[in-house]
């Protein structure tokens, strides 16, 4: 399958447990990794993927400049990006809504239920860009 | 309407004339002295100016003077308003320098404003203060206004009021009587030494309230050094505090005197043989009194000649922290050992004033100090919950959901009770992560600013209910909501209590076979306490003291879960609003939490 779903998370092992929670919903081949933000655009720039899941801690920089650069940049902003972190605080999920992310999810700790939040965004996202588009 | 300069060193009395005047609708400028008053002149002319005769950097009469030497400003209508006793000195003044209206001060209202309507040449006052929309006597308004402002000197006000009638209906009497001169001016003595005292007196409390209002040591020396001057009738007055820190705090007061000669004679003045006088070698100090000029030794030489001089240490409870002195005393006559007692007494007034502002600002220091290290520490508070919330979830998420892949796709590798362990270990992890959310709304309630509204108790109380409505379903709990008053509070705050006490309510009674909840009002001690009500385990009272601390179970974790934190969150939400939260149980018989919210509760 065409990787469909760009992960940005700098921790290796949030990235995996995040590959196995798609996995069981039948996307863990349609989840590419990215470490940081310029491997991030580059992944972005060779293929435009369905959806974006962005941590907003990352190594060096912030995924909020990230989400900045995706949504301010014309060939990108139709992309849906969705905030997944474990910060419950209500000014980083002020300031992602105003740089225009499409969704926040509070990473939940259960993983049970981490693989539900991952069905359902799935479910929605993908499902979604299904839809025949008008011009 | 005219514009009109006021100049008064005191601001009750500017304040007292510019409310007077601007309810007649003229536009008002205010002065401290006549330094003042000629920048404001400069900056707009205006039609009238009333002003005091006595005050600091520039008096009355200089500054009538340097208006009348200037041809833009030589033909201002000028009302010289001062203190009873000084009427005659006054009109000796406005003779010399060209002024024709002298008002005894305090007069009447409509004194005041039918001297001004006459200086502007108007033949009488407006018959209507032209103030739209004020109904009623404007005249017996703004007399009552003008106590207000005085409220604290009344009775000596009406005092200096009546002395002021009585003198003038004494001199017209006299006069109609065409008793001699000298016995005119007998009885004008007489009388103008009561009001003097009465004046005085006047001065003594408003220095009483202005040393009590004083907040900055320059500002207290200021007022001390002014009030001398008034108190105690003289030309020149100096004041010389030895600060906290050893810096030498002075002030000089002279009507006359430009700044500069004033600048030179307070450096000097703070060690002159003059003081050494005063203040003796180390002893508690002494008065000095001289009457002559030829007594009047020691002073600066900057300082202008003088021919009479009085001077004391500044000394409360033996202990003297500087030196003031009065000299030349206005009118005839020195200075008496009835004005060395009063300026000893006023010494030791100014230096217990001096002692409790030092404390004050020493107060003020140790607040300014604490609430900044409150300020470093909630911010350090912030940012180490801010990455607890990020970094402590993060390895709790990898222990929980490593250990739930293992469970899932290799359960077979694993005996049973491998798989009994890593189960343990996904609760510890869970329970780890709830134990910090819990924590971290504790300590979001304790920073959280409180943003009271209206807040409709019982509409909240069935949101919360209807959050459990599944587990109260499941388990047929009976759950009663009885009549609630609306009350003011931090509605999300309130909804935390309410949710936490329901919680454990519905907690508490699992091991029943039939729940019975109770959410209700009633009045303790005059106050409303919300309390919720249930019947399951309970809890022995003797272990109420231990109820909201954080951490604190009073349960075995087997029996019933939880982090130990939802009652301490409870009462600190209930503590920040001003009430109060306690509980009444029985072992097995179920518990009552009760809570007020201050006495904003309905």
């Amino acid at each position: 399958m065409k990787p469909q779903i760009l992960l940005v998370d700098d921790n290796p092992r949030e990235a995996e447990l995040a590959m196995l929670a798609f996995r069981g919903q039948g996307y863990g081949d349609a989840i590419r990794t990215a470490r940081g933000v310029a491997e991030a655009l580059q992944a972005v720039a060779a293929a435009l993927p369905k959806l974006v899941l962005l941590d907003l801690k990352l190594a060096g920089s912030s995924g909020l400049e990230l989400l900045a650069r995706l949504k301010s940049d014309a060939r990108t902003q139709a992309v849906p990006v969705v905030v997944m972190t474990t910060s419950r605080e209500p000014r980083d999920m002020a300031e992602s809504y105003r740089l225009g992310a499409n969704g926040y999810v509070v990473k939940p700790v259960d993983f049970e239920r981490f693989r539900d939040v991952a069905r359902r965004l799935c479910d929605y996202w993908l499902g979604l860009n299904e839809l025949p588009l008008a011009d | 309407m005219a514009h009109i300069l006021v100049l008064d060193d005191r601001a009750l009395n500017r304040e007292f004339l510019a409310t007077l005047l601007a309810y007649y609708g003229h536009t008002l400028a205010e002065a401290a002295d006549g330094v003042e008053g000629l920048a404001r002149v400069g900056e707009r002319k205006p039609d009238l100016v009333i002003t005091d005769l006595l005050m600091p950097n520039m008096d009355g009469e200089e500054f009538v003077r340097r208006l009348r030497a200037d041809p833009a400003t030589k033909d201002l209508p000028v009302i010289i308003y001062t203190a009873t006793y000084r009427v005659r000195e006054a009109r000796e003044i406005a003779n010399r320098v060209g002024v024709r209206r002298v008002l005894a001060k305090p007069s009447e209202p409509k004194d005041i404003v039918a001297a001004v309507a006459e200086a502007l040449g108007e033949s009488a006052p407006a018959a209507q203060p032209p103030a739209p929309g004020k109904s009623g006597a404007p005249e017996r308004e703004v007399a009552a206004l003008g106590k207000g402002v005085v409220a604290q000197l009344d009775a000596v006000e009406s005092l200096n009021l009546r002395l002021a009638h009585l003198l003038e209906s004494a001199v017209q009497i006299a006069e109609e009587q065409a008793k001699s001169l000298t016995e005119v001016r007998a009885l004008e003595n007489m009388l103008q030494n009561v009001q003097s005292l009465s004046l005085r007196l006047t001065g003594l409390v408003e220095l009483g309230l202005d040393l009590a209002k004083a907040r900055d040591p320059r500002e207290l020396i200021d007022l001390f050094c002014r009030a001398l001057q008034d108190i105690l009738s003289s030309h020149y007055a100096g004041v010389v505090v030895i600060g906290g820190n050893g810096e030498l705090l002075r002030q000089f007061a002279a009507r006359g005197l430009d700044d500069a000669a004033r600048a030179r004679v307070a450096r000097e003045i703070a060690d002159c043989p003059a003081a050494k006088r005063v203040l003796g070698q180390g002893g508690a100090g002494r008065l000095v009194i001289s009457l002559k000029p030829s007594d009047v030794t020691g002073l600066p030489a900057a300082h202008p000649p003088v021919t009479n001089f009085l001077a004391c240490p500044v000394a409360a409870h033996d202990k003297a922290i500087g030196w003031l002195y009065v000299a030349d005393r206005l009118g005839e006559g020195a200075f008496s050992t009835d004005d060395g007692r009063i300026a000893m007494a006023l010494g030791a007034q100014f230096a217990i004033a001096w002692d409790s502002l030092g404390l004050y600002t020493e107060l003020e220091r140790l607040v300014a100090q604490r609430t900044a290290e409150l300020q470093a520490a909630n911010h350090e508070l912030e940012s180490f919950s801010y990455s607890v919330s990020h970094d402590l979830r993060g390895p709790l998420r990898a222990i929980d959901g490593f250990s739930s892949i293992v469970l899932r796709d290799h359960a077979a590798a694993l005996p049973a009770e491998g798989q009994r362990y890593l189960g343990l270990v996904r609760e510890g992890a869970q329970q780890m992560a709830r134990l910090i959310d819990d924590l971290l709304t504790f300590a979001k309630s304790a920073r959280q600013p409180i943003a009271r509204r209206t807040v409709a108790l019982k509409e909240l109380v069935n949101q919360c209910v209807e959050e459990f409505q599944g587990e109260i379903a499941e388990r047929k709990a009976e759950v009663a909501v009885g009549n609630l008053p609306d009350c003011r509070a931090d509605a999300a705050l309130l909804k935390q209590v309410l949710v936490n006490l329901l919680g454990n309510a519905l907690k508490y009674t699992r091991k029943q076979p039939r729940a019975k909840i109770e959410v209700g009002c009633r009045s303790e001690n005059g106050e409303q306490a919300i309390y919720v009500k249930d019947n399951g385990a309970g809890f022995d009272m003797k272990h109420a003291g231990k109820l909201f601390g954080v951490f604190q179970r009073l349960h075995h974790k087997e029996d019933f879960e939880g982090t130990g934190v939802g009652l301490a969150i409870v009462q600190r939400v209930v503590h920040r609003h001003g009430g109060r939260v306690w509980a009444e149980a029985e072992p097995g018989k179920g518990a009552t939490f009760y809570f007020t919210l201050g006495k904003d509760l309905a």
